[in-house]
């Protein structure tokens, strides 16, 4: 395992040298996973890389890690930063003018092309072939001067030359955010048309549907805002189209218009949320899980949904084609809840892994009705036994019927007998998703008998997954997937053998915890609560643990 | 396709439920005589309706139908059309969810030249929240929301559509029903944005503007202006010239995008990321 640090002014280009390397060491075939701390600055602010490389031919990416094998820093911020999470304090590189720097490690970068420079040194450290980098280096930066900057800098870097220098696995990589998951999955399900409105952080879903989506046909839409967003998301699904919409939470409070909007009508909806610091505009660029109970419950008047949380990139892939499916089968708003990080994290992984993620699910457009026509009258609203009713979409003759926002009767025309449809048509939408077809409520690590469950979401899967792993006869990890419907029963079976919880999530009021209380009766449980805006490292959020676990047992002992 | 369609084909049987001489009525039946005229069945068109009065259209209309939130016809328009551009898009509403909570989206819709036909009900008044003042009731309306007189300028539309980029721009009136029956027919074959203004009366909560009102200002314009300051002074001069008044050409290419991949997705999509 290797963890590298860069860390510079917004604007010198740290993002652009950090893709780099990561492409590099995707070549190589070596597992992954970024974690960039960005300003919402755009020139002049702090911003830092960091990278952590598993050792060869292992295919899970590592999370977010504390300990750093090299840094280099632009300036004393970047020092005070990262001095104490290097192993060997010596490890450290920078221009002259930086304290605590080494002398041997200090040169003098232009400010634009420290960049340059500092990837010359990581991949000197590294071991890499010098022209498969400078290959990389003249595509991206056309001046000789840049060159020469990454020439010293790959001299300066082999006098500390990693003890295992990178090598060619021969394995097929490719890197992901949870946002490009999003857009595979999506694409996979058969969605080709998209609207949306920029938003840290969920652009990069309508940066890439701009790109994907035209040569399939399909096509994006900037639009003038979130609600015109969810609405043309509505029509297109109303079409018989699949789409989703993708916002973070001062898009959400817009797009709450059109999520009752698409309760009441039963028109497929997939919202994502890609969650930051809130309230209002709050921590645009941090991570937090602190919309969930606005989620539970967004909109006036009561109606069924569905929350599903994706507990890993991998998991975004699935989660969004299992969502399209839930959707058109029950035909009410299926949220996916992600968090900063997870959406912005970029994994590198075996290919393979991937396509299987991709093929995991089948398309199944429940009670679509696209092509034959209908025969009677037809009743778009009236459920078939206990199945949900049939939804026809323009084009299918003798299925025209209006979806209306207004109370309706089984033909959707307004005006209805109040009393009539509420004790119908209303129960049926209310209580339509009270339970799922949705085979994995939560993915469950380590050993199910367990005495202690640490549970969590979104970013914090890796961490508890890595948490677990270290000593998986002692703890379960149980990442939740879906929060509505709760999946209570479940959640009573897979904790039957545990006495002590503990909930780790990135809010101040414990949401998560609130949300499945029901299925943590009469158990110890306690809450790792984080709402700074940062994703815990590896040694972080394992001391954390430990110190609320060993509270308990001394509260015990007392 | 049928030879033999009339408005009737485009009628669910829903009664409406207006007033007795709601200038919706006339609307209601200009879409289905345009739409039986020009042959296209009803399954292959949409209707969307707004919010008010206007946005019960919908609910009488014999071909699939969308009602939609207060002043969001023009965006779930846009998601109709452009993913299904074979479809017939109309979206009618009023000049309260049209000019006033929706009027970002008429401008937006106007830019990105959706061709979808908007036909606005402009009776000048909330009529179905009991007779408020709206976006276009003229300085000095009375009503229960300003006492003293409406102290806002009306809004200008047509004036507003254009400057967007509109590439249609019509205005009608209920109370001659053969004339918007052809205005709407001209709008739905346009290639592009259409903007079709149309005087709808409420007779129950804008009596100042009833028929008689329109019937005596309403002049008749034969074809489009063919320069912006035509255009221009033919509002300026009468505020209620009925006709086509503006038409060009712009490209509406991106609504019909074509599939250029052959290879199997998962293929497709390992070339995006690898």
């Amino acid at each position: 395992m290797k963890s590298i640090a860069l860390f510079g002014l917004t604007g010198q280009g740290v993002e652009t040298a950090g893709e780099i390397l990561s492409k590099v060491i995707e070549s190589l075939g070596y597992t992954h996973r970024n974690w960039r701390d960005f300003s919402t600055i755009i020139r002049g602010g702090n911003t830092s890389f960091e990278i952590y490389i598993a050792d060869k031919f292992e295919t899970e990416s590592p999370p977010r890690m504390e300990e750093i094998d090299l840094a280099i820093v632009w300036t004393d911020e970047g020092v005070d930063r990262y001095l104490s999470r290097l192993k060997d304090k010596s490890m450290i590189f920078g221009p002259n003018n930086v304290k605590s720097i080494p002398s041997e490690h200090q040169e003098n970068p232009p400010k634009l092309g420290f960049n340059v420079w500092s990837l010359g040194i990581i991949c000197g450290h590294l071991g890499i072939p010098y022209q498969q980098v400078l290959k990389e280096v003249e595509m991206k930066f056309k001046k000789e001067k840049n060159t020469d900057l990454f020439e010293a800098g790959y001299q300066l870097g082999l006098t500390v030359l990693s003890g295992e220098p990178l090598i060619d696995l021969g394995i097929e990589n490719v890197t992901i955010s949870g946002n490009d998951a999003l857009c595979l999955g999506g694409i996979a399900a058969d969605v080709r048309y998209y609207y949306g409105y920029p938003i840290t952080p969920a652009s990069e879903i309508l940066e890439n549907f701009s790109k994907w989506l035209p040569p399939l046909g399909g096509g994006t839409f900037q639009v003038e805002d979130e609600i015109a967003a969810i609405h043309a998301a509505l029509g297109c699904s109303y079409a018989g189209k699949r789409t989703f919409v993708a916002t973070s939470g001062p898009g959400l409070a817009l797009m709450t218009e059109g999520l009752g909007y698409a309760a009441a009508t039963e028109i497929p909806l997939v919202l994502v949320d890609n969650q930051r610091g809130g309230p209002s505009t709050g921590m645009p660029t941090k991570t937090e899980q602190s919309d969930l109970l606005h989620l539970m419950n967004a909109g006036h008047g009561e109606f069924a949904r569905i929350l599903l949380t994706p507990t890993s990139v991998l998991d975004c892939i699935v989660t969004i084609q299992e969502a399209l499916n839930l959707s058109e089968y029950y035909q009410c708003p299926v949220i996916i809840a992600l968090d900063l990080d997870l959406a912005l994290r970029k994994i590198s992984i075996p290919w393979e892994k991937v396509e299987s993620a991709i093929r995991s699910v089948e398309i199944d457009r429940g009670p679509t009705i696209l092509e034959s026509q209908i025969e009677g009258t037809y009743k778009r609203f009236e459920a078939v036994g206990s199945s949900p009713p049939l939804r026809t979409v323009p084009g299918v003759k003798g299925g025209a019927y209006v979806a209306s926002g207004d109370e309706h009767d089984e033909r959707g025309l307004m005006e209805p007998d109040f009393k009539k449809v509420r004790s119908t048509l209303h129960i049926r939408r209310l209580n339509k998703a009270n339970s799922i077809r949705y085979n994995r409520p939560f993915s469950t690590i380590g050993d199910k008998d367990a005495p202690i469950t640490i549970i969590g979401t979104g970013a914090m899967g890796e961490l508890i997954e890595n948490f677990v792993k270290d000593n998986p006869s002692v703890y379960q990890g149980l990442l939740i997937r879906q929060l509505a419907p709760l999946p209570k029963e479940e959640l009573t079976v897979a904790l039957k053998n545990s006495k002590r919880i503990v909930v780790a999530e990135y809010n101040a009021k414990a949401q998560i915890r609130t949300i499945l209380k029901p299925g943590l009766e009469n158990k110890e449980v306690h809450s790792l609560l984080r709402f700074d805006g940062e994703h815990f490292t590896d040694k972080e959020f394992n001391e954390e643990i430990f110190t609320i676990l060993n509270e308990v047992t001394s509260n015990l002992t007392n | 396709m049928s030879a033999t369609l009339t408005a009737k084909d485009f009628s669910n049987g829903n009664t409406p439920t207006w007033c007795p001489g709601c200038g919706d009525f006339g609307v209601l039946r200009g879409i289905q005589g345009a739409l039986a005229k020009l042959s296209i069945s009803p399954e292959n068109s949409v209707l969307v309706s707004g919010i008010g009065c206007s946005g019960k259209i919908s609910h009488y209309f014999g071909g699939y139908s969308i009602h939609t939130t207060h002043g969001r016809t023009l965006p779930t328009a846009l998601g109709i059309k452009s993913s299904r551009p074979e479809l017939t898009v109309i979206s009618a509403g009023g000049d309260g969810d049209g000019y006033g909570i929706g009027v970002g989206h008429l401008v937006h819709a106007a830019r990105r030249n959706l061709p979808v036909t908007y036909i606005v009900m402009d009776n000048s008044v909330y009529g179905n929240t009991k007779g408020q003042t709206s976006p276009t009731s003229p300085l000095g309306y009375e009503s229960s929301t300003s006492p003293e007189g409406n102290l806002d300028q009306p809004i200008n539309p047509l004036l507003l559509a254009w400057s967007s980029g509109a590439t249609f721009i019509g205005q009608g009136f209920s109370g001659d029903i053969k004339h918007l029956e052809d205005l709407i027919i001209k709008g739905i074959q346009h290639d592009g944005f259409s903007l079709i203004n149309v005087f709808s009366p409420c007779v129950v909560f804008n009596k100042a503007q009833g028929y008689d009102f329109y019937k005596k200002r309403i002049t008749y314009q034969d074809r489009p202006a063919e320069t912006s300051p035509e255009f221009v002074s033919l509002l300026s001069e009468n505020p209620f010239t009925a006709g086509v008044l503006w038409q060009n050409k712009k490209d509406t290419a991106r609504y019909q995008q074509q599939k250029v991949v052959d290879s199997d997705i998962v293929s497709y999509l390992k070339a995006r990321i690898i």
